[in-house]
């Protein structure tokens, strides 16, 4: 219950506290880091950076991270870069430029699977598999139970990567908090220790992947004006492309494998920051790069970066001398040149001192803090929808019902009808992407509306309510106005999970890993009994009477009562009914509450009162 | 006071007028999102999550609608009851030439580009715009709601061809 953070954001008492943690779940290395004051990274074999790679054994075993690098021999199957297939359907896959080097197979419901020792594996359960590592590293570290997590995506993932990345957790028993965009986390952590204002541009170059945000930053509200980027540019083509250089231009290098070339090439990457040239030898023969020839070669890569920064820009409705700052992140962003060139470009100076690798998940920590109400803050991100979404209409065309950029949540309206007499079912698929016809975007799934009432063609109205929630995901809810029927809902995923299938997932987990399950809860119900008794105690002392009868009054302490007298005892049971009672009988205080909140927020005062 | 049941000009406690102040709107978007937000209420109850759900995308939807010239006509239009069907024909002779004129100005320029034509094109216009943005504040004061909705469609004629030319003038 966060009644209290209407007036007192603040938790005061240090058993309330809840450990929460940012998590940057990434394509080549993922963090994990909590924020209290200060900023702490939990690290795994002295290193900040741990690698998103799963490692399974022939007994079935699991390794993640480092103890999966380590593994050389061929009875541990590798799977690398799962982030890449995350929510992707199996054609998806097969369409890809690049195949990942994993066997996937196509299970149930199109899934993408990959065979593994006669098992079959999703991009969930590899993803979850990642999480838990991160999460018992974190618990172990700290010798708390996690209590909720921030976890990083980028910009541009669609609903169902989103979905995806949201059932990864909850599979490795992780309570999402909210997924948060990777530029917008980055800003956060630029943007509370500077305390700046004004426009950016989150530049985030990394190993696999490229992304951009246009951001304004405001006494203390983020908002993304737009977002842009290229899933498949990164540090790895600026590798590729030095190694082509290598093999064109020395003859010898034919004796090499690429990913021997590879090797040098990123060596060279690395070594040749602010030098005038480098000179290395492969094996007695001299190879020399000047920065000049370093920078023709990579030039096509950086210029494609800049491309995407300025389309960014333009659909942010900035002109670029309007842009304060270009923040880095990334590590890719490593190399020297392109900050020089990005302010050459782009005229405005370029930041870097948060080092780029733990910059997203440094800005995680602080939103996990500012929603567990740990932190008094008074900040907020306002984030956007980055792709728009829309139902296919006659001759598979896409029609946009909430465009890109629009601020979240947000809740659109449409009115169907019937073009049948007596039709009871009417399908709507629901799409999300930029382009023009359906086949080109990415459907969602196809709602299945039932139970229409038996009318002539033309004669129902069904409202169908399109709601986006703050992590950008989607539900969908209809009635029929003119009966006032609920229309019943099937959604069936285009690919994929349902709802079912996550959930039976989580029972199976559940039931192989049972323990102090009995206890963990107790404790729980107990943490979370005590904030529901203080935040309502607190709003009741502060305006309890104004807004409340007596009786009303008394309804709740007495609800209230009877939470506490169970909070003394050891029955997580009642507990959890008692916090379920105080809620139920608080609602209309809570609606009350919000609705009388706006009368002194703006009612009556002119913006020079507010400002 | 419900805050769902308010129009928008009553959520954001800005008087009801074409004309509006973007930075003035801006902050009260902050303000109000401050305290609506469903981050505000990680920990809250179901409810209080799903209220707050509720208020923040009603605040956002009005964010939209108030910050742009042709919804916040519409708008005004529809607090005020006036409805009209869609598909209602213009009868303004000039309007429905200067369209033709326009739509055959655009079709040339995208075979071929020239621009001092598209700037020249472009101040035209944008002026145009400004007396229809002033003959909708007068028709609205006189309240003749037929008038605004005569000029909406010229409204949005205009907007269209000014972005069609701006991304024309960025090529």
């Amino acid at each position: 219950m966060s009644l209290l953070q209407i007036s007192d954001p603040t938790i005061t008492n240090e058993n309330l506290k809840k450990f929460v943690v940012g998590i940057d779940l990434g394509t080549t290395n993922s963090l994990i880091a909590s924020y209290d004051l200060n900023l702490r990274i939990y690290q795994e074999n002295s290193s900040k950076l741990i690698p998103s790679v799963v490692g399974i054994q022939k007994d079935d075993n699991i390794l993640v991270g480092n103890n999966a690098c380590l593994q050389s021999d061929s009875d541990t199957t590798i799977i690398r870069s799962i982030k890449r297939i995350m929510g992707l359907s199996y054609e998806d896959i097969n369409k890809l430029d690049h195949q990942e080097n994993f066997p996937v197979v196509r299970a149930q419901n199109d899934l993408p699977c990959i065979a593994v020792n006669d098992k079959e594996y999703s991009a969930i359960d590899i993803s979850s598999k990642i999480l838990s590592h991160l999460k018992q590293l974190a618990e172990s570290m700290e010798n708390k139970t996690l209590d909720g997590a921030v976890i990083t995506v980028p910009a541009y993932f669609n609903d169902i990567q989103r979905q995806a990345t949201k059932n990864a957790a909850k599979l490795s028993g992780i309570n999402v908090l909210r997924l948060l965009n990777e530029p917008t986390a980055a800003a956060l952590a630029y943007g509370l220790e500077s305390n700046e204002t004004g426009s950016f541009v989150i530049y985030d170059f990394g190993g696999g992947t490229f992304d951009v945000s246009v951001l304004n930053l405001d006494k203390g509200i983020f908002k993304v004006l737009s977002t842009d980027g290229n899933t498949r540019l990164g540090g790895d083509d600026i590798d590729n492309a030095i190694s082509i250089w290598l093999s064109n231009n020395y003859s010898f290098m034919k004796k090499y494998s690429y990913s021997e070339i590879k090797e040098y090439a990123k060596s060279i990457k690395e070594s040749i920051a602010n030098e005038e040239s480098i000179s290395i030898k492969v094996n007695e023969n001299p190879v020399t790069l000047s920065q000049d020839q370093f920078q023709d070669i990579i030039a096509p890569i950086l210029n494609e970066t800049f491309e995407i920064v300025k389309n960014a820009i333009t659909a942010s409705g900035l002109s670029p001398s309007e842009i304060k700052n270009i923040i880095l992140v990334g590590g890719s962003t490593r190399i020297n040149c392109i900050k020089n060139l990005l302010e050459k470009k782009f005229s405005c100076s370029v930041l870097n001192n948060i080092d780029p690798d733990i910059v997203v998940a440094h800005g995680a920590a602080i939103q996990a803090s500012l929603l567990s109400g740990n932190n008094k803050d008074n900040i907020l991100l306002l984030d956007v929808l980055p792709l728009s979404l829309g139902i296919e209409t006659y001759g598979g065309l896409a029609e946009k019902v909430i465009l890109r950029n629009t601020p979240i949540p947000i809740k659109l309206r449409k009115t169907f009808t019937t073009f049948k007499d007596g039709q009871s079912k009417l399908l709507i698929n629901v799409i999300q992407g930029e382009r023009e016809l359906v086949d080109d975007c990415n459907s969602l799934g196809s709602f299945i509306l039932s139970d229409i009432p038996s009318m002539v063609a033309g004669g129902p109205r069904i409202d169908v309510d399109f709601q986006i929630d703050a992590d950008g995901i989607l539900s969908v809810s209809a009635t029929e106005t003119t009966t006032g029927n609920t229309s019943r809902i099937e959604v069936k995923p285009s690919y994929g999970l349902s709802e079912s299938d996550i959930t039976q997932m989580i029972n199976d987990s559940n039931e192989s890993a049972e323990i102090d399950m009995n206890l963990r809860r107790l404790n729980e119900s107990i943490v979370e009994g005590k904030r529901v008794v203080y935040a309502l105690e607190q709003a009741l002392n502060n305006d309890g009477k104004d807004l409340l009868s007596n009786e009303e009054y008394q309804s709740i302490i007495d609800k209230l009562d009877i939470l506490k007298s169970s909070i003394s005892g050891d029955n997580s049971d009642l507990i959890e009914h008692g916090i379920r009672e105080v809620e139920k009988q608080s609602e209309f205080y809570v609606e009350r509450r919000m609705n009388s909140s706006i009368k002194s927020l703006i009612a009556g005062k002119g913006i020079d009162d507010i400002l | 006071m419900d805050i769902l049941k308010q129009n928008f000009f009553e959520l954001f406690n800005i008087d009801i007028s074409v004309d509006i102040n973007k930075s003035d709107l801006d902050e009260k978007l902050k303000i109000l999102q401050n305290n609506f937000h469903p981050d505000k209420f990680t920990s809250g109850s179901d409810f209080e999550k799903r209220l707050a759900l509720q208020i923040s995308s009603y605040i956002n939807d009005g964010y939209k609608i108030l910050g742009d010239i042709v919804l916040r006509v519409e708008y005004i239009l529809k607090i005020n009851n006036f409805n009209k069907d869609e598909s209602t024909t213009i009868n303004d002779i000039d309007f429905l030439q200067e369209q033709i004129m326009y739509n055959e100005l655009i079709e040339s320029l995208k075979e071929k580009l020239e621009d001092n034509v598209i700037e020249d094109s472009l101040s035209d216009i944008k002026l145009k715009l400004k007396n229809t943005i002033n003959n909708i504040k007068l028709s609205y004061q006189d309240r003749e709601f037929e008038d605004m909705w005569q000029n909406l469609s010229k409204l949005r004629f205009y907007i269209n061809n000014i972005n069609e030319l701006i991304k024309m003038r960025n090529k």
